[in-house]
């Protein structure tokens, strides 16, 4: 029997890795969007002794996201917030929120969100909702998190590129994430809006 | 800002359990350890408790406070085993500064060199794992500066930990009688209080209450660790009055005024200026041979540098805050592109 040579195992085990790489979650079918950071907001809001909510933004994001409206396996959604862009419309709170006590923006300088699976259903209102599912990274810890994406609506923008948007609306404990000071006057929960905008690629 | 249960589990608890550990260690005559570990028992139990008040705090009642603060521990420690924050490698750094102390404070060379190696092994260590990931070491330095700057700590540390070296002196014996607590051997632990109630204040004044509580928490451990050798004639044991636990003590201030430097806002000169002030008090402690000239010139010396950096930074947060808050659009400013006016 003719043994095979190392450089045939060699082209058999490429091939054979492209066959694997290409199996698995696939997107093959869904168009990629990048975030457009100008038509994307991510507010957020958090009570203030219970008397008031007090909200805030993160001015810089960025993210991509694969989208295919019929086939929700394939889509896919990715974000980075930076942490250091927080505004509140003070700055001396701005600074507080973004030191140790809260957010610590120069030890953990991102939120992330990287989609595992995406699960179709429909709202309320009957717009249809993504409902994206992966690990959400804040303040140097990781946790599984459902994030709602309700579909708004696509179609060429002013400059021919074609857009997609979503509106997600949530809220989390923040001492889930071990951001536990001034739990109480402060509120734990917090809730998230996240607006946003993709340019098909 | 600060209530009675941050009070309870960052103050008093930490500082009972290192007064007996260090009363039972000096009760069954192992004084050698009494101090370096009443006060790392004192900070890693105090730091675990100060995770647990958001939970103590919403309970209602003591039955259920007690329970969900032993409920919250597991949490708390397991955090110490896989450090999420910064803050958390503290109390990794401060068990490591504990049994570096116990090493050095052996007669046998071999003990004293491996205790060494261990205390150069954090000091390089601890600036490295306290800054790992963030924005310093991702993006605001080069590798070439982000090497220097962690040199220079770790210079630091050990110059600090080369004071706080436990020292064996000529009469030390585990068969001769040494006196009780005395006001001698009280001035190097009140120093260190000190030093530790002005980093707290530091931490306060210049943005993070939460780093300020790990202060606290040191100071409760001193203040107990000392109470706990209160009138106990002990046996003079190697190293017993001059460690005065130090090293544990400048691993966890310096890692702290690190966490403020880098993660809140104090200042360059004051980060100095507090570790002016805990060299002085570590060089006032001394050993029962040092002069009293020497002693009453570093306790001067701490309590300046101390006193310095805490009016300075509370001046600077009293301006802070002292801002008009009566126009609603005081921090608003038109952006610089539209020509607003």
């Amino acid at each position: 029997m003719k043994l095979a040579t190392p450089r045939t195992l060699i082209t058999a085990s490429m091939i054979a890795a492209s066959i694997i790489a290409t199996i698995g979650p696939s997107h093959a079918s869904a168009a990629s969007y990048a975030v457009d950071g100008s038509h994307t907001s991510v507010v957020f809001s958090i009570s203030h002794l219970g008397y008031s909510y007090t909200y805030g933004m993160f001015r810089k994001n960025s993210g991509s996201f694969e989208f295919d409206p019929d086939n929700p396996a394939a889509c896919a959604f990715n974000f980075t917030v930076d942490v250091a862009s927080l505004d509140t419309m003070d700055p001396k709170r701005d600074e507080h929120l973004r030191n140790a006590d809260f957010f610590n923006a120069k030890q953990f300088p991102q939120i992330t969100f990287r989609s595992e699976s995406v699960r179709k259903t429909t709202g309320e209102d009957g717009k249809p909702v993504y409902e994206a599912t992966g690990p959400l990274t804040m303040h140097g810890v990781t946790k599984q998190a459902t994030l709602p994406m309700t579909f708004l609506g696509e179609g060429p923008g002013p400059y021919g590129n074609y857009r997609t948007g979503f509106l997600c609306r949530t809220s989390f404990k923040r001492s889930d994430f071990g951001m536990n000071f001034m739990v109480g006057p402060i509120g734990d929960n917090v809730g998230v809006t996240i607006s946003f905008e993709g340019i098909r690629q | 800002m600060l209530g009675p249960v941050d009070l309870l589990l960052g103050g008093v608890i930490p500082g009972i359990v290192a007064l007996l550990i260090r009363a039972t260690l000096h009760r069954i005559g192992w004084t050698q350890a009494a101090w370096p570990l009443a006060i790392a028992s004192g900070v890693v139990v105090g730091q675990a408790s100060l995770a647990a008040v958001p939970t103590v705090a919403e309970a209602g009642g003591l039955t259920a406070a007690v329970s969900a603060y032993f409920a919250a521990l597991p949490e708390a420690f397991a955090a110490f085993v896989q450090p999420r924050q910064a803050s958390h490698w503290l109390a990794a750094g401060t068990v490591v500064a504990a049994a570096a102390t116990l090493l050095l404070a052996r007669r046998h060379r071999v003990a004293r060199r491996a205790g060494a190696l261990l205390g150069l092994a954090l000091a390089f260590t601890l600036p490295t794992r306290l800054l790992w990931g963030s924005v310093y070491f991702l993006s605001e330095w080069s590798r070439e500066e982000a090497i220097l700057r962690v040199a220079l700590m770790a210079c630091g540390l050990v110059a600090l930990g080369w004071l706080a070296l436990p020292r064996v002196e000529p009469d030390d014996s585990p068969t001769s009688l040494g006196p009780p607590t005395t006001p001698r051997s009280l001035i190097g632990p009140v120093l260190m209080a000190v030093v530790a109630l002005g980093v707290s204040v530091l931490l306060a004044t210049s943005g993070s209450l939460s780093y300020a509580q790990h202060g606290g928490v040191m100071l409760a451990a001193i203040v107990g660790a000392t109470l706990g050798a209160m009138g106990q004639i002990s046996y003079r044991s190697l190293g017993e009055h001059a460690g005065h636990g130090g090293l544990v003590v400048v691993t966890w201030l310096s890692g702290l005024a690190m966490l403020g430097a880098f993660y809140a806002e104090i200042t360059p000169l004051n980060v100095v200026l507090a570790v002016v002030g805990l060299g002085a008090a570590i060089a006032a402690g001394g050993t029962r041979h040092t002069t009293w000239r020497r002693v009453a010139v570093c306790s001067v010396v701490c309590v300046a540098a101390v006193g310095f950096a805490i009016t300075s930074s509370g001046l600077e947060f009293s301006r802070a805050i002292a801002q008009p808050t009566d126009n609603p659009y005081l921090n608003w400013q038109p952006p610089s592109d539209t020509g607003v006016e």
